[in-house]
């Protein structure tokens, strides 16, 4: 809205017949425009029906996107403008960053920017961008999309690490962070080295000590391979000694009683978890006895859980998500 | 927000863990209607942002209505599939966010729902399906087996899948052409924590898991995916204290994921074929958090301290048809409509707009 003046009544515009949004026979359902909004509008229907490839158009979609950034017909017909009228795309770029800060969580922005960014070719200055962004809001889902396609466009892998371990130092609660976590070990060359696996659980087990924080204990699932298992075992039933059951812990437990098999220690876990979940106690009640009893061989650990899950005060503290363990006497 | 829950609760006495309260409270269903119908008739300006979106406000509304049981005057139907009508493509046959904008794969879905919604041969008889068909298949990724995107050079997630899949299966065009790759992207999709992201390898969200989940039941593919685990994610999004879902680990809870989660908690309970009569996540704190945190004097919202919008009353109350019993309130009646949970429209609608789709024959 650069102009005061009424684009019916610029000379400009002269030639150009505005075509209101529906015909008469529709007569409710239709927003109520502020009048230069709905002025645009409509010279923008007009332009774009007759496929009008002119500066004066592209000027049109500067305004209208300022004013409604979702507008994806106007973006899309913005892309065939700038190429038509073979404008420079770093100065589009800079209009683009301009509007997204005030709207990071939108569609179209983020996916316009991908398509822009792929013809310029070049990253420079994009991580940057997205840190300040991140910095506004470090979980926008669509600026970790964007973010992704990026670092696996132009192999950004290496500095991510960096970025994510600060993050997560930031707030271990932050679920995007340990998401890109994850889509960095997954593409990582070295992931497959056991030794990078084994590094990568004792991060993830030292973060388990926040035993309401349901992130670390759902990237455990990552590890749950056959040489893991023991460590991840022994990794839970040292926190649960120090800082007492949760949900999440339990659900672990349980976990890994079903991939060894062993429907007894399951069934203690589920019927416990029926006890002091209350939201899911019917789903954990219908767990028990649905796992085949092949294995029936306790650890010491198992004993372990055993006898503390029994034995324990069922004082479970919803707030904090947890009980606290006290050693039996 | 866990704080102002909690003390909104505390006023009528509310435990929902024990079930115990003072004052019960009412789903305020004639307000709610109202609210609704006047978002049918005209839209304040605060909404211009959904000029791009205007199928969805009217489906929106449609819905709600349907879910509280208020039956739609003849003149409003008839000026709605008028209004309809103006958002389609005279190119391609897919519906727009309005007329003449590019046609686009989310209202031509929410076009279609809003149709279910009004369930008339009169408005059905609008839907072009080979021209949907075919703008469909030509939303199929480039470069991504599987994916679709929204509309030409548009964005591409999981939210494209489950528009194209979605009405696709229930216009009986779901043919090869449409449905090539498209499971084996969804499985690509599920992440190591069960739930489901809009690209490979991104976050698991609460929107994007029930596009997942609804897109391979309709493809008959869901054991391709790792059921249980996606079930186990969900439930886990129900909050201890607040009683509502939240749509990602450690997010706050927002009541629109009531239907997100919801129905892909009903979905998933289905497949992995747990008896009805097991009640898997707590009915009573889910109708207490709408009930009780999200209601205002007209309309609902998505968290105390928000105001009022007409996405938010719809996808609370369709969340909530699924989890009417056992009550939190004995003294209040919900008496909501049924919902098919894959297309999220009324239950006896989505069955009559099959029926009549399969009797249209192949395209
Ligand atoms: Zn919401």
């Amino acid at each position: 809205m650069t102009s005061e003046i009424s684009m019916a009544q610029q000379s400009e515009w002269s030639d150009v017949i505005p075509k209101p949004e529906y015909s008469q026979k529709v007569k409710i359902g239709k927003i109520n425009y502020l009048p230069q909004f709905e002025e645009m509008m409509k010279y923008f229907r007009s332009v774009h029906d007759n496929k009008e490839y002119s500066e004066r158009a592209l000027n049109l979609t500067t305004n209208l996107l300022k004013a409604c950034p979702g507008f994806y017909t106007g973006w899309h017909y913005r892309a065939e403008l700038l190429d038509i009228l073979k404008k420079n795309l770093d100065e589009e770029l800079v209009f683009l960053s301009s509007l997204s800060l005030r709207n990071h969580k939108n569609y179209q922005i983020w996916n316009y920017r991908r398509e822009l960014i792929k013809k310029i070719g070049s990253c420079e200055g994009e991580i940057d961008f997205l840190n300040i962004v991140l910095d506004i809001d470090c979980k926008n889902i669509h600026v970790w999309g964007y973010r992704q396609w990026l670092i696996t466009t132009f192999n950004l892998w290496d500095q991510e690490y960096e970025y994510v371990a600060k993050l997560l130092d930031e707030d271990p609660y932050n679920n995007s962070a340990w998401s890109q976590r994850y889509f960095l070990e997954s593409h990582s060359q070295f992931y497959k080295t056991s030794e990078f696996e084994k590094k990568n659980l004792e991060f993830v087990l030292e973060h388990c000590k926040n035993i309401d924080n349901e992130c670390p204990y759902n990237y455990l699932k990552v590890y749950y391979c056959q040489e893991l298992k023991e460590r991840i075992m022994q990794g839970l039933v040292d926190i649960a000694k120090d800082k007492g059951f949760s949900r999440f812990l339990l659900q672990n437990l349980g976990f890994l009683y079903e991939k060894d098999a062993k429907g007894e220690m399951c069934d203690i876990v589920y019927k416990k978890l029926a006890k002091i979940d209350f939201m899911r106690k019917g789903y954990w009640n219908w767990k028990v006895r649905r796992t085949v009893r092949k294995n029936i061989q306790r650890t010491d650990n198992d004993i372990w859980v055993c006898r503390a899950l029994r034995d324990n005060e069922e004082y479970y503290n919803p707030i904090y998500n947890y009980y606290k363990y006290s050693a039996p006497q | 927000m866990q704080t102002k829950v909690e003390n909104l609760y505390k006023i009528i006495d509310l435990d929902i863990h024990n079930g115990t309260y003072n004052n019960f409270v009412i789903l305020d269903k004639d307000s709610h209607c109202e609210f609704s119908f006047g978002g049918l008739l005209r839209l304040p300006r605060g909404l211009t942002s959904l000029c791009s979106g205007q199928p969805w406000l009217v489906y929106w509304n449609l819905n709600s209505l349907n879910i509280m049981k208020m039956p739609i005057p003849e003149e409003v139907s008839s000026q709605v599939i008028a209004l309809l009508s103006e958002c389609i493509c005279p190119y391609t046959g897919a519906f727009c966010g309005g007329p003449s904008q590019d046609p686009h794969l989310a209202p031509t879905y929410a076009s279609v729902a809003a149709l279910i919604s009004l369930n008339s041969a009169k408005g059905y008889s609008i839907i072009n399906r080979k021209g949907i068909h075919d703008f469909i298949v030509s939303m199929k990724h480039k470069t991504v087996p599987g994916a679709f995107t929204m509309h030409t050079d548009g964005e591409s997630d999981m939210r494209s899948v489950y528009c194209a899949i979605c009405v696709a299966s229930v216009l009986n065009i779901l043919d090869d052409a449409v449905t090539k790759d498209v499971s084996y992207h969804i499985a690509n999709c599920q992440n190591y924590d069960g739930g489901f992201s809009a690209e490979p390898n991104g976050e698991s969200h609460g929107g994007y898991t029930f596009c997942a989940v609804a897109s391979l039941i309709m493809l008959e593919k869901a054991s391709l995916v790792d059921c249980e685990r996606a079930l186990e994610w969900c439930l886990m999004r129900q909050m201890d204290i607040e009683g509502g879902f939240n749509g990602r680990p450690n997010k706050l809870v927002d009541s629109c994921y009531t239907f997100w989660i919801g129905a892909a908690i009903v979905m998933l309970k289905d497949v992995l074929n747990i008896p009805k009569e097991v009640q898997i996540c707590s009915s009573e704190a889910l109708q207490a958090y709408v009930m009780v945190a999200c209601q205002s004097p007209m309309g609902l919202f998505d968290k105390p301290g928000s105001s009022p919008d007409y996405y938010h009353t719809a996808y609370s109350l369709g969340g909530l048809s699924f989890f009417q019993e056992p009550k939190m309130f004995k003294e209040s009646i919900l008496d909501l409509a049924d919902i098919d949970p894959l297309v999220n429209a009324l239950k006896k609608n989505v069955e009559d707009a099959r029926k009549y789709f399969i009797e249209l024959g192949p395209i």
